[in-house]
């Protein structure tokens, strides 16, 4: 739905790719009429952009003053992680047992669709739709949707430890060794080996949070 | 038409108290002409305020029989007690160095008013806002916010607890424990004696 080929989502790609780009810093202004202008199209698409800018991240109304690149707050992103690693598991003992053929299929669809990634800027997305596919089978409704609220608030953060210099592709070979276990009824080890690597993940945030700091 | 939708507000409002006041209470049948009658409208804007709450899981049609208060589902309660006692600790620990005066003396003021409660239906809310006081100052504000979340419909289900005497032991013998443990500096004690205490109480919540 996000990604239909639209205007609005064209803007929206351009202001990110304008945000990692570091063209727009943290804390600056960003003005609707500015991004119209340089796009030549009118503001109606661009403050529809900005809404979806804001709910993902990267940008934040204050109200009388204008939109404003938002500042990472790595508090935050802490917070929901540890909220993630300790859901995450209660999450997957439920769900692991009705995955089906389907669920696999649409998990390695997912993962092929990251490895051909080109754009940084759509990985957080794709993650996000990964993620469906692996908790969505436990039918923890309630925790399910704290979870799409994570993904949502941090689209930016999934799009950013990963703006990659060294190799082009996000690895995914965490993922594909996750499905692996989890097709062979190793169910506890797949938990297990999916823990793991969230701690890498939240590892890399942190460095990234250091490397940004020391600018 | 522009007047049925402030009734359709103001019957969902008080429909909305009520229940979770647990004045309403589960398997109660709900008359629309009853409620009609009541708040001098139409059954229209009454059909409407309980589809409402239908949909926000306070209500059930059954076929040929009407409209009943329904329970607090089970697997709400499942998962929301889960991840309250996966999440409580962790807060806590974030939390309690940064109890003041000015905290210890309003979480105590509410125990009183607990103790002092005559209204059962006034504990619910109350221990909400117990439990505001103790885990906002962990500044985690996505955590107070889930907290929040679960206590939205707890609410309801602690009022549902605590009108059953048996019950009434557990109203704040542990609250008043666990600010004394915090007063003494006992972080780990407090925080290992509350999650014993929520443990015991989801045990008793969700019978299996």
């Amino acid at each position: 739905m996000k990604r239909e080929k639209t205007v609005v989502n064209d803007v929206a790609a351009f202001i990110r790719q304008e945000i990692s780009n570091s063209q727009y810093k943290s804390g600056q202004h960003i003005k609707e009429s500015e991004i119209a202008k340089k796009m030549s199209i009118s503001r109606v698409p661009v403050r529809e952009a900005f809404r979806i800018l804001q709910s993902e991240g990267y940008i934040e109304v204050i109200a009388n003053r204008g939109s404003f690149v938002k500042k990472i707050s790595y508090e935050c992103i802490k917070e929901m992680a540890i909220f993630y690693k300790l859901l995450a598991p209660v999450l997957l003992e439920k769900a692991i047992p009705n995955y089906t053929k389907k669920t696999y299929k649409t998990a390695y669809n997912i993962l092929d669709s990251i490895d051909k990634c080109e754009n940084m800027n759509e990985i957080g997305y794709l993650l996000w739709d990964y993620a469906k596919i692996i908790y969505s089978p436990s039918k923890m409704n309630f925790i399910l949707k704290l979870f799409d609220e994570i993904y949502m608030h941090n689209i930016r953060t999934l799009n950013e430890i990963f703006e990659l210099r060294i190799t082009k592709n996000y690895d995914t070979s965490s993922h594909r060794n996750f499905l692996k276990l989890c097709s062979e009824k190793k169910n506890e080890k797949a938990i297990k080996s999916w823990q793991e690597h969230l701690e890498k993940v939240e590892k890399l945030t942190l460095k990234k949070k250091n490397n940004k700091t020391s600018k | 038409m522009k007047g049925n939708s402030t009734s359709v507000k103001k019957i969902s409002k008080y429909l909305r108290e009520k229940i979770t006041r647990n004045i309403l209470k589960s398997g109660n049948h709900l008359c629309e002409k009853k409620l009609a009658d009541e708040f001098g409208v139409s059954r229209v804007p009454v059909r409407e305020s309980l589809r409402i709450l239908q949909s926000e899981g306070y209500l059930e049609f059954i076929p040929n029989k009407g409209c009943y208060v329904k329970k607090v589902s089970p697997e709400f309660v499942n998962q929301t007690t889960l991840v309250y006692i996966l999440i409580a600790p962790v807060v806590l620990e974030k939390a309690i160095p940064n109890y003041t005066e000015k905290t210890y003396k309003k979480a105590e003021n509410i125990i009183e008013k607990i103790e002092k409660s005559e209204n059962n239906q006034d504990i619910g809310y109350l221990l909400c806002e117990f439990a505001t006081v103790i885990y906002t100052p962990s500044r985690m504000k996505f955590m107070v916010r889930v907290f929040d979340l679960i206590y939205q419909q707890s609410v309801r289900l602690l009022n549902e607890f605590f009108e059953n005497e048996k019950n009434a032991e557990f109203k704040v013998d542990a609250h008043r424990k666990f600010i004394e443990l915090c007063k003494q500096n006992k972080t780990k004690e407090a925080i290992k004696y509350w999650s014993d205490f929520l443990s015991a109480l989801e045990k008793l919540v969700n019978p299996k």
